[in-house]
């Protein structure tokens, strides 16, 4: 499904990112963890040709991302405050994207409705706009947002992170659920080792722009990857 | 005396500051042109007076018509001076004394530019014109300032209470139409005021004491508001919604994904505080033409009625169009991973400067009054616009990649305003006005507005090619726009 060739990175001489080689196959979900500075937003960055590799490509669907335009149509992320627009209420925002691909207002509701319990609250009603809310519904209306299109591809930078915890708890059952059901090519990056583990089947751990391990979910993984990151902060 | 290092600090260190050097020098350089013009004018008041006075006192000609003066000075304040605000949410939970920060906020607004304004204006005159050596000389003065400084308190309650919407500004030029009713029908004048309170004044001195409470009763009043409401909850104001506008414009969204667009755009445009106040702007450049038409001597520049068209029919294609992207900096990353494809969106950004450019003209067409020349220039470039300099800068967006922030003021504010923003409006000014000159001397007068007509007229029949030239330079420089708007 995505597929990096020879991805290289510098900003101002130094390597952020270097992967040889790395494919996400149909139906995976790839669990991206690292310190700050690993590479995991430039990684992401690179792959919704936000920004440019110094060499090498990223592949989607086995065509390269910043030659056209047409992975856009399957492909649903959120990375940060910059993917919300911050003028709008929820529900114009949500309109907004459906309508972006090609949904009616029922498909936008029907969604939106169906996961009343993940926003607590009937957020198609908020009279709010995105910027005066808090970042954690800032985040959950970004995520949603992405789902919203049933994307074949779905990219998230540090969803877990200013969720409180019962939201957490929400978000990854929904991701499990829609990952299944979808059959979709799930990214996530995460800090929280837990939750990156219990979402994903495959988890990469990027240090300083390289890939130094790449491993199935299993019941050692979690212990595995504290290990690492133990010796790592010393 | 921390809270002026604070500031200091503020303003040195910050981003906008250290970027925008060249910036900085143009403003300076503007704003000491000012001052120097000031105190210029400063300087031949007393000549300028004595004149109009045909024999009269000047100085009791200047104390009729202050009044005047401060309603001025008010008015610009209303649009241009801040709220005194300083960053105070870290302070507040430090062990420092709300009733200091709040009359450090009140004295920091002592420094607006308007405060000077009498001593440059007034103070030559003074010397010049009353009694040196005699107290009243400093009272008249004085007075002058102290009404300044009442003015400068005023203003602050005044904006804490209402915000700059179409319906305040309704109100002031409302209360501008009568004050000119007034005086022109002789009715009432307020000059009569004016002439009562300088002229005692110069007899009783201590009638200075009327501005002298005002101003320090003005002062108490907001020294006491802020000292109340510096609480967290106060520092974040709610504001009223738009939503009667864009409800009516949902519609849209049933135009597929560049009717969605343009409907986001209009939504944008409607609920940031810079677009609103370019809005609020618009009228004034329509009146653009009222400065120059009514004077004959222009009507036979051409290349006078070639600015003033391009400018009337196009102020809004120009003050909108050079930020076409910049508006959308804070979502930039949405757009380009977005399900719209580049077309599209440049596509929808096309109408929106072309379609409300057009609409608007038709307020323009009363200008036909000046003549035929004036309507057919104004046609001829409006058709300009449109098919020229409309894709023309949705080519030079490319080159604006400056972040832009929207919650701020339009009034004196650069951020997110690079030179090149200077640069680009020189071509859409200067070049039709060449062409127009370079034609007339070839062809004539009347084959040259032809050919601009029609050059006009293939730019919006050849919009798309254009267009498309123009997504392809994007599609070029993408990465370099997403990054310079994705670093505030």
């Amino acid at each position: 499904m995505i597929k990096a060739e020879n991805l290289k990175k510098i900003y101002s001489g130094r390597i952020v990112l270097n992967i040889p080689e790395i494919s996400i196959g149909k139906g995976e979900s790839f669990g991206l963890v690292g310190n700050n500075g690993a590479g995991k937003t430039t990684f992401f960055r690179i792959i919704l040709d936000l920004i440019r590799a110094d060499s090498g490509r990223v592949l989607s669907k086995g065509k390269d991302v910043s030659m056209n335009e047409e992975w856009k149509t399957y492909t649903g992320s959120y990375l940060d405050e910059g993917f919300l627009i911050d003028y709008m209420t929820p529900a114009e925002y949500f309109m907004f994207v459906g309508k972006l691909n090609g949904m009616s207002s029922g498909d936008v509701e029907q969604f939106i409705e169906n996961l009343k319990s993940f926003f607590g609250s009937n957020i198609l009603s908020e009279k709010n706009y995105l910027r005066e809310m808090s970042r954690g519904s800032q985040k959950k209306i970004g995520i949603v947002a992405a789902l919203m299109i049933e994307p074949e591809i779905l990219v998230l930078d540090e969803p877990f992170s200013n969720l409180d915890p019962t939201s957490q708890f929400q978000l990854k059952n929904l991701l499990k659920k829609l990952q299944e059901k979808k059959n979709m090519c799930m990214l996530i990056s995460s800090h929280d080792l837990n939750h990156v583990t219990e979402v994903c089947q495959r988890i990469v751990v990027l240090h300083e722009g390289e890939v130094v391990h790449d491993l199935e979910t299993n019941e050692n993984t979690l212990k595995e990857l504290e290990d690492f990151f133990a010796v790592k902060g010393d | 005396m921390n809270f002026i290092q604070l500031q200091i600090k503020r303003v040195t260190r910050s981003s906008f500051w250290q970027k925008k050097l060249a910036i900085n020098i143009i403003v300076g350089f503007f704003l000491f042109l000012l001052l120097l013009e000031l105190l210029g004018l400063g300087f031949f008041l007393g000549k300028i007076l004595s004149g109009a006075a045909k024999g009269g006192s000047p100085v009791l000609l200047l104390d009729k018509w202050l009044i005047y003066y401060f309603m001025v000075t008010f008015m610009m304040r209303f649009f241009i001076q801040n709220l005194p605000t300083m960053e105070i949410t870290p302070l507040l939970h430090l062990p420092i004394k709300k009733s200091k920060i709040s009359l450090y906020l009140n004295y920091r607004s002592l420094l607006s530019f308007f405060n000077f304004v009498p001593f440059l204006l007034f103070l030559p005159f003074t010397f010049k014109y009353l009694e040196v050596l005699s107290g009243t000389t400093f009272v008249w003065f004085a007075a002058i300032f102290f009404w300044e400084l009442t003015s400068n308190f005023l203003v602050i309650h005044v904006k804490r209470k209402s915000t700059v919407t179409p319906s305040v500004m309704f109100v002031i030029f409302g209360i501008i139409l009568v004050i000119g009713f007034l005086e022109r029908f002789h009715i009432f004048s307020f000059s009569v005021i004016s002439s009562w309170y300088f002229d005692n004044l110069l007899r009783y001195p201590e009638w200075i004491l009327l501005p002298v409470v005002t101003a320090v009763f003005f002062f108490w009043e907001n020294f006491r508001y802020t000292k109340n409401h510096s609480y967290l909850e106060d520092l974040t104001k709610k504001k009223k919604r738009s939503e009667k506008i864009t409800s009516h414009l949902t519609v849209l969204e049933k135009r597929g994904v560049i009717g969605t667009l343009i409907l986001k755009e209009v939504r944008l445009l409607l609920r940031n505080k810079r677009s609103k106040q370019m809005i609020f702007m618009l009228p004034l450049l329509l009146l653009y033409g009222l400065i120059f038409y009514p004077d004959p001597k222009n009507l036979s520049h051409q290349y006078i009625l070639d600015l003033v068209g391009i400018f009337v029919s196009g102020g809004f294609l120009i003050t909108y169009g050079q930020y076409i992207l910049a508006w959308e900096s804070r979502h930039f990353d949405f757009i380009l991973t977005s399900n719209v494809n580049s077309e599209e969106f440049f596509h929808a950004k096309y109408y929106l400067m072309t379609i409300p450019t057009a609409m608007l003209f038709v307020l323009t067409l009363p200008y036909a009054y000046f003549g035929t020349k004036v309507l057919a220039t104004n046609v001829v470039m409006l058709f300009y616009n449109l098919g020229i300099n409309a894709p023309f800068l949705l080519f030079m967006a490319s080159f604006n990649r400056k972040r832009m922030e929207l919650d701020r003021g339009q009034m004196m504010n650069y951020q997110g305003v690079g030179l090149n923003n200077f640069l680009n409006v020189l071509p859409l000014v200067f070049v039709p006005m060449l062409l127009d000159g370079l034609f007339s001397v070839l062809f004539g007068y009347t084959a040259s507005l032809v050919i601009i007509f029609m050059s006009g007229l293939a730019g919006i029949i050849f919009h798309r090619q254009f267009i498309a030239l123009a997504v392809r330079f994007f599609r070029k420089n993408r990465y370099k726009i997403a990054e310079g708007f994705r670093s505030s």
